[in-house]
C-alpha cells in the first residue's frame, strides 16, 4: 500500500501532494486548538505508538500474520484532525528512515491512508456510534469504519495508479478493492478487541465528540 | 536558622478522579538542607512534589524563594526550582543529549554562548562532558539518569528534586550517583525507599503516608524507630540496626 | 529490538557525511525528479544514475552490502504493487501461461511498464537509503525545519523518532512475558491477548505523553520550542551541489 516512487507521474503525485499539504495543515490547526502545548509531545508519542503497534504480527489463517494498521483504531483514540497527523507522521518516518513508500509518492501515501482513510472512517463511524448508542455502538461502528478505511484507502491508491497509466483502472481496481476487503477484515477485528479493551479499562481515554 | 526556601501551609490534593491524594501537608524546607520523603507506595510522595515547581495545585498556600506558586511566578520559580522525574525517558525527550541539556536556559531566554558554557558546566557536573552529540535513545540506563539530572542543573538551580533517583540502577551506577548528590551544594529534595541513600545524603527526613506527614525530623532518629518504620511499609536500614 | 541498526553508520566520517543536510536533501530531491522523469527506453541514462548512485555510496564509506541488504528488505513490498502490471496491458503478445483454469498473458507493453516502475522504484530506493543511513535523523528535521517546514510538524516527528525506541522496547518486552506464559491455545485466543498487549501499550503510551509534558513544563516549556541551531554551508556543499546538477544534467542529454 505504500506506492513506491517511479508508480506514479507528475499528474498524480503533484496534486496528491498539494491535496496532502492542504489538509494536514487544516488538520495541524484545528487539533491544535483542543490539544494546545500538549500536541506535540502527546502527537509524538501516539505516533511512536502506531509504529510500535504496527510491528506487532498476529496470526491469521495459515500460518500467515498480518499486522494492524491502526487507521480507524487512531480516529476513535484521538479524533479525526489528531489521527490525520499522528499517521502522517508515522507515513513520513517510514519513508525516510525506513524506505517504506517513496518520497515524491508521500503526498499520495499521506492522501491516501492519512485523509481518506481517516476521514472516510470518521465519516462512518461517527453516524453508526451515535444510531446505535452506547458501547456496542461504538465497537460496531469501529469494525465497520475500520474495515471501510482499509478499502477507502486501497481505491484511493488504485485511482492514482490508473491516472498515471501504470495500470487501467478497470483492472487495478479489482485486485486492490477484493485484496483490501479481506486486509479490512482483519483489520477490524484487532481494531474493536483493543477499543473494547480499553473501553473496560480506561474508557476516558475514548474521544469525545 | 537558615533561610525558608520552601513554605507548604495546609496543602490538600484531590486527583481529577476524586480521590483524595494529599491531606494537610504543612513543611519547610531551609536553604541547604537535603530532606529525604519516604513512605510506601503510593504514599503521595510523587504528587508532592509536582506542587512545588506549581505543576499540580492544590487549594494551599505554598511560597518558594519568597514568590508565591501562582501563574505568573511560575516562569521563575520553574527556572529556580528543578524537577528531575524517576524515569529518565521522560525526563529526556530531545533527539541529542545537547538539545535536552539546552532544553531548560534556551527557554529562559539566554543567549546561545551561555547555553552552551552552561551545557558544558552541568554535563561536566555529571561527569558526561563527551556525550554531548550523543542520541538520547543510545545511551545506558545510568548514563541516562546522569543526564537527566544534568538537563536541570544546566538551569543553575537552587533547589534540586529528585523522584526515586536511584531506582533501577546497578550499585556501580548507584554509588556514583550517591557522590554526586554528595558533593552538590544546593538544598535537596529526594524522594524514594532507597534508605541507605539517605543515610548517606540527608540530613533531615519526612514520612509520608496515606497523603499526610506522619514524621518529620533527624534522619537517624526517624529511620532508627523500629515501630514507625514498620507501620509505613518501611524498614530500619541494615547499616543503623548493625550499630 | 535490535535498533542500533538504524543509525548504525551515521557516525562514520565521510565526505557525504560532512554535507550540510540541506544540501543533501535537495541533492536527493533533484536525483529523484531525474530518475523517475527517464523515459523507460533510456536504458543507458538509468545505467549512468546507477554507476553515480555507487559512486556516492563509495564515498559515503558505508559498506554496499549494508545498503544492498536494506535495499533487498523493501523489494517485496514493491513486487506487491507490480507484480500484477505485466499480466493486465493491452498490447502485443509476449507470451501466455496457463495455471489450471487461469489464463494469463504478458504483454511487451506490460513489460516496459514493469520494468519501468521497478527500475525507478529501485533508484530511488537506494537513494533513500543512502540519505537514511549517512544522516542523524534529528539534523534531518533541523533541515526540514530550515527549509520552512513547519515547526510543529518537525518537533512532533522528533518526539516520534525519540519514543519509537522506548515504546518498541516496551511492547516486546510484553510480548515475551505473553509468550512465556502461553503454550498451546486457539488463535482467536492469541490474537484476542495481543489486542489486549496493545491496548494496554496506548495506555501507557497516553500516560508517558502526559508525563513527558509534564517534564517540559518543569524545564520552563511555554507551548514553542526552541533549540540552537547553525548550519553553515562550506565550499564542499557548494562543490558537491554544482558537480551533482551538471553530473544529472550531463546524465540526461547524453540520449534523448
Amino acid at each position: 500500500m505504500h506506492i513506491p516512487d517511479g508508480f506514479l507521474t507528475v499528474n498524480a503525485w503533484v496534486p496528491a501532494w498539494l491535496i496532502s499539504i492542504g489538509g494536514i495543515g487544516y488538520c495541524l490547526r484545528k487539533a491544535t486548538l483542543t490539544l494546545k502545548d500538549r500536541m506535540i509531545p502527546l502527537m509524538g508519542v501516539m505516533s511512536a505508538f502506531v509504529f510500535a503497534a504496527q510491528m506487532l504480527n498476529f496470526p491469521i489463517a495459515g500460518g500467515t500474520s498480518g499486522h494492524l494498521l491502526g487507521g480507524v483504531l487512531a480516529v476513535v483514540l484521538l479524533g479525526p484532525y489528531a489521527r490525520a497527523i499522528v499517521i502522517t507522521v508515522v507515513l513520513i518516518v517510514q519513508c525516510f528512515i525506513f524506505q517504506d513508500g517513496g518520497l515524491t509518492t508521500l503526498g499520495a501515501n499521506i492522501l491516501n491512508m492519512s485523509i481518506v482513510g481517516a476521514m472516510g472512517g470518521y465519516l462512518i463511524y461517527n453516524p453508526i456510534r451515535s444510531v446505535l448508542g452506547g458501547q456496542k455502538g461504538i465497537i460496531v461502528g469501529i469494525a465497520i469504519a475500520a474495515w471501510a478505511s482499509v478499502v477507502l484507502a486501497s481505491c484511493a491508491c488504485a485511482v492514482e495508479l490508473a491516472i498515471s497509466g501504470t495500470s487501467p483502472l478497470r483492472v487495478v481496481l479489482p485486485v486492490m478493492v477484493v485484496s483490501h476487503m479481506l486486509i479490512g477484515i482483519g483489520e477490524a477485528i484487532i481494531t474493536s478487541f483493543i477499543i473494547g479493551f480499553i473501553l473496560k479499562v480506561r474508557p476516558d481515554l475514548i474521544y469525545k465528540i | 536558622m537558615a533561610k525558608k526556601v520552601i513554605e507548604i501551609k495546609g496543602l490538600n490534593y484531590s486527583y481529577p478522579a476524586g480521590a483524595e491524594a494529599l491531606k494537610n501537608i504543612n513543611l519547610d524546607i531551609y536553604e541547604g538542607e537535603s530532606l529525604r520523603i519516604i513512605g510506601p507506595n503510593g504514599a503521595g510522595k510523587s504528587t508532592l512534589l509536582l506542587h512545588l515547581n506549581g505543576i499540580l495545585s492544590g487549594n494551599s498556600h505554598i511560597r518558594v524563594l519568597d514568590l508565591e506558586v501562582e501563574e505568573r511566578n511560575l516562569p521563575r520559580i520553574r527556572s529556580k526550582v528543578a524537577l528531575v522525574f524517576q524515569d529518565p525517558d521522560d525526563q529526556l525527550f530531545m533527539p541529542t543529549v545537547f538539545d535536552d541539556v539546552a532544553f531548560g536556559p534556551v527557554n529562559m531566554d539566554l543567549d546561545k554562548e551561555k547555553v552552551r558554557h552552561l551545557v558544558k558546566k552541568a554535563l561536566e557536573a555529571v561527569g558526561m562532558q563527551d556525550a554531548l552529540n550523543r542520541s538520547s535513545h543510545h545511551l545506558s540506563f545510568g548514563e541516562k539518569k546522569r543526564i537527566s539530572i544534568a538537563t536541570v542543573l544546566s538551569m543553575e538551580p537552587e533547589v534540586l528534586i529528585l523522584d526515586e533517583p536511584s531506582s533501577n540502577l546497578d550499585p556501580k551506577a548507584r554509588q556514583h550517583l550517591i557522590d554526586l548528590l554528595k558533593r552538590f551544594r544546593l538544598t535537596k529534595i529526594i524522594a524514594g525507599h532507597d534508605l541507605e541513600l539517605i543515610l548517606e545524603i540527608c540530613d533531615r527526613v519526612a514520612v509520608l503516608d496515606g497523603g499526610a506527614i506522619v514524621a518529620d525530623g533527624d534522619t537517624k532518629a526517624i529511620l532508627s524507630n523500629k515501630s514507625l518504620m514498620e507501620l509505613h511499609n518501611l524498614e530500619v536500614p541494615l547499616s543503623l540496626k548493625l550499630k | 529490538m535490535k535498533h542500533s541498526f538504524i543509525d548504525e553508520y551515521s557516525d562514520l566520517d565521510s565526505l557525504i557525511h560532512r554535507l550540510d543536510p540541506r544540501v543533501k536533501l535537495v541533492t536527493l530531491v533533484a536525483s529523484l525528479l531525474f530518475i523517475i522523469s527517464t523515459r523507460p527506453t533510456s536504458f543507458v541514462t538509468f545505467v549512468l544514475y546507477g554507476i553515480l548512485i555507487f559512486i556516492l555510496i563509495g564515498l559515503s564509506k558505508i559498506p554496499i552490502g549494508f545498503i544492498f541488504k536494506r535495499s533487498l528488505v523493501i523489494i517485496p513490498f514493491v513486487l506487491i504493487i507490480a507484480i500484477f502490471i505485466p499480466f493486465f496491458k493491452k498490447g502485443q503478445v509476449a507470451g501466455s501461461y496457463s495455471f489450471g483454469s487461469v489464463h494469463l498473458t504478458v504483454t511487451y507493453e506490460g513489460l516496459m511498464v514493469f520494468w519501468n516502475v521497478l527500475v525507478k522504484a529501485y533508484l530511488s530506493i537506494l537513494c533513500m537509503i543512502l540519505l537514511a543511513t549517512s544522516t542523524k535523523f534529528s539534523n534531518l528535521l533541523k533541515a526540514f525545519e530550515n527549509m520552512k517546514c513547519p515547526k510543529l510538524m518537525t518537533m512532533i516527528l522528533s518526539f516520534m523518532h525519540r519514543y519509537i525506541y522506548v515504546l518498541v522496547d516496551e511492547m516486546m518486552r510484553m510480548k515475551r512475558a505473553k509468550d512465556s506464559r502461553t503454550v498451546g491455545g486457539k488463535r482467536w485466543f492469541h490474537v484476542k491477548a495481543l489486542s489486549h498487549m496493545v491496548g494496554v501499550l496506548f495506555i501507557r503510551a497516553y500516560e508517558r505523553g502526559e508525563r513527558v509534558y509534564l517534564a517540559m513544563c518543569s524545564r520552563g516549556f511555554s507551548g514553542q520550542i526552541r533549540t540552537l541551531q547553525d548550519f553553515k554551508l562550506n565550499k564542499t556543499d557548494f562543490c558537491f551541489l554544482l558537480t551533482m546538477a551538471m553530473l544529472l544534467i550531463a546524465i540526461r542529454t547524453i540520449r534523448r
